[in-house]
């Protein structure tokens, strides 16, 4: 028992430390400069999704780059449509990210369907996850996703996206 | 322990580098593949139904989203469906645009293709050389038509612009850096020895397999069968044109690799022969340029930029049925459109090259190593929207 | 070989076999057989050089009939090449089953899966019948191409 207190003290003493303001504004740019978006390709913007990350974009200077393994990364990236089956996936994804994570949602089929508002097997990304950014576009230029994680970065660095709990 | 016991059944994808857009069912054996059987749908977003309430032009960006990088092939493909329905032809000039910008694409799309099997193979330079030069190529195509990827460049009767200012010596000017680049290429990524063990005796698909299996584009030149819609059935500028179809013999994977490296060579022989060719004259066909008012013909005269005419909005096509075929970046594309006289299509059916690859997932796999799955998949060029549409 | 010469050759080659065959300038072959023909005729344009299928369409007219397309050439022959082949079939509205194909032609396995998923033509013979290919496994309700099965749509004349 006596352990257990301990323990549950320094977790609050941590907890009240990491969201102190100078403490928590090393956290949150640090947070800002190291996003590791999924690899997880959803349609067609994911073409340009690659070009990103590619030389000539260079999304890495950023602090950006796409990795493999789920349970390193803490950007999903919805890259445009998302069917009903990619849907699944993409909660999936998400659950088995670790804390904390957020979700960008590119194209114009990521905000509202775009070309295939009416098909029957799509569903729209902010109804299932979410979302903290829109890019619009179709495909957005990789100029636009650049935007998007200068965007994610200011959202991070202003505190309203990662809240410490324990 | 039986054979059964031993079996264990692995999901690849579609969360998974190697994977895309799409999920692979494996059934292994220690470290061989007993079975491979894909599961596609993951991008499957009703093209052919929402073509049937759409207007004929609006179905022309949608008909290019499923294959993003490869958008000309499509967009092509249906605009010569259009044609035939109407029974119109562009005139010459917009015939060499087309191929132009064709060809543009197809280097794009090459590179795109490697690239991508370069990640999937663990060769992160393959992907950054390759997408990186890919950006001269989508830039001249940008000049040319306005979008990096998706183009809408083709319309019924000709073509959307008129050749940029100075766009022969910027596009000589790419052709010479992509020669170039070609034999670093060589050099440091096709005979890395690296690459070579990874590719060469790997999926292999023997030429009867191919025929028979019903295999589409460069994979199925890389068995040793020349067949390209571009000298079967000349489209475009094609029959104008002297090129050569690339085939290999041996049909591995590194084989596939290869014909997409070497059409890329060709398709900057091309490039130069269109450009050098091009004749004079209207960029759209005259019947449609008589329906513009004559304050816009002025505008279009000065600009080199087509204004639609008003009756595109509501564009008829006579009933009919139509099947055209175009030789795309990663194979042929064939669209059969069956009209009624109305303003959408009655049905459009659309296949795409990827989608007739997708057999080649359960047949190339099998027996092979855990190991291979990727290196199979890039030399592919699969691209799952394409196939799922 | 020019396309007159194809079509008699194939007229020669399938007259037992009550097709109907119609060209279309200038490399279009139709011909129309009832279902319980067309395994046989696949076998005669098969046997005649059209090696693969490059596709299936399937064709909703409602309440009346469904109709398969198979687009089918060559890659063996290249002079052949240049000619596509329909083969069409009609089939009753309340009961779209035809033989599959894919003995035939194995290229059109997952071609008539899809118009199988997505149409609900059965294709009797085809192992995957009954399985979905690009609809997810939970969807229920009309296939989707039918005409029936409405879709949202947009503007005035909506
Ligand atoms: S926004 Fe456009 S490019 Fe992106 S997934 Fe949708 S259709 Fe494709």
């Amino acid at each position: 028992m006596w352990v257990a207190n301990l323990d549950k003290a320094a977790k609050k003493a941590a907890a009240w430390l990491i969201n102190k303001t100078p403490i928590r504004n090393i956290r949150d740019w640090g947070i800002a400069f190291s996003l590791w978006p999924v690899h997880f390709t959803t349609s067609c913007c994911g073409a340009e999704f690659a070009a990103a990350v590619a030389p000539k974009f260079d999304a890495e200077r950023f602090g950006f780059l796409p990795f493999i393994g789920i349970r390193q990364c803490n950007v999903l990236f919805i890259e445009g449509t998302l069917s009903k089956k990619m849907g699944e996936a993409a909660k999936w994804v998400y659950e088995q990210m670790p804390e904390p994570k957020f979700v960008v949602a590119m194209g114009a089929c990521g905000i509202d369907g775009g070309i295939f508002w009416n098909s029957y097997n799509i569903v729209r990304p902010k109804d299932i996850l979410p979302v903290s950014v829109f890019v619009p576009g179709c495909p957005p230029r990789p100029e636009g996703i650049a935007q998007a994680i200068i965007m994610l970065q200011r959202k991070i660095r202003k505190g309203e996206l990662v809240k410490y709990e324990f | 322990m039986s054979l059964e016991e031993r079996e264990l059944e692995v999901l690849i994808g579609p969360q998974h580098p190697a994977s895309g857009h799409m999920r692979m069912i494996a059934k292994i054996d220690g470290d061989i593949v007993v079975e491979l059987r894909p599961n596609i749908g993951y991008v499957h977003r009703s093209v052919e139904k929402l073509a049937e309430a759409k207007k004929f032009l609006q179905i022309i960006p949608l008909v290019e989203r499923p294959s993003l990088a490869d958008t000309t092939a499509n967009n092509l493909a249906y605009v010569m469906a259009l044609e035939k329905l109407l029974g119109l032809e562009a005139p010459p000039r917009a015939q060499y645009l087309r191929t132009l910008l064709a060809e543009i694409n197809r280097i794009h799309s090459h590179l795109y293709g490697l690239g991508i099997h370069g990640v999937m193979i663990g060769s992160s330079t393959a992907y950054m050389w390759c997408f990186g030069d890919r950006e001269p190529f989508i830039e001249l195509a940008q000049e040319l038509t306005g979008a990096r990827l998706s183009y809408s460049y083709i319309i019924p009767g000709g073509v959307r612009r008129e050749l940029p200012s100075r766009f022969t010596e910027k596009v000589e000017k790419a052709l010479r850096y992509m020669e170039n680049r070609m034999k670093d290429y060589f050099n440091l990524y096709l005979n890395n020895p690296v690459t070579r063990a990874r590719l060469e005796g790997v999926g292999v698909l023997s030429k009867e397999d191919a025929i028979r299996l019903g295999v589409a584009g460069p994979n199925l030149r890389a068995s040793g069968v020349p067949y390209d819609v571009r000298k079967v059935e000349p489209y475009a500028a094609y029959p104008d044109i002297d090129f050569d179809i690339i085939t290999e013999k041996v049909g591995d994977a590194f084989a596939r690799v290869m014909v997409r490296v070497k059409e890329i060579q060709e398709s900057i022989r091309i490039i130069r022969q269109v450009l050098k060719k091009m004749p004079e004259g209207p960029i759209l066909h005259e019947k449609y340029i008589k329906a513009i008012s004559p304050k816009m013909r002025e505008y279009m005269k000065e600009t080199g930029e087509v204004k639609f005419p008003g009756i595109f909005a509501n564009l008829r096509i006579p009933a009919g049925e139509a099947i055209s075929r175009v030789e795309g970046g990663r194979g042929e594309v064939i669209f059969h459109i069956i009209s009624d006289g109305k303003m959408s299509p009655y049905r459009m059916r659309m296949v795409t090259p990827s989608f007739r690859n997708v057999i080649l997932f359960e047949h190339l796999n099998r027996g092979v190593r855990v190991a291979d799955i990727p290196a199979i998949y890039g030399s592919l060029d699969y691209f799952p929207p394409e196939a799922d549409r | 070989m020019n396309f007159e010469e194809l079509k008699s050759r194939i007229e020669e080659g399938l007259r037992e076999l009550s097709a109907e065959i119609s060209g279309k300038e200038p490399n279009v072959i139709n011909i129309n057989v009832s279902r319980d023909k067309i395994v046989e005729v696949a076998k005669k344009l098969k046997a005649l050089g059209f090696d693969h299928v490059k596709a299936v369409t399937a064709i909703d007219y409602p309440n009346e009939r469904f109709e398969v397309v198979y687009i089918a050439s060559s890659y063996s022959n290249l002079d052949l090449a240049f000619f596509l082949i329909n083969l069409r079939t009609d089939l009753p509205y309340n009961d779209p089953t035809t033989p599959s194909l894919i003995e035939v032609w194995p290229s059109a396995f997952y071609q008539e899966h899809e118009e199988h998923d997505l149409m609900g033509i059965v294709f009797e013979g085809h192992p995957r019948m009954g399985e979905r290919l690009l609809l997810p496994e939970s969807y229920e309700g009309l296939p989707p191409l039918r005409k029936e099965f409405k879709i949202k749509t947009e503007g005035i004349n909506a």
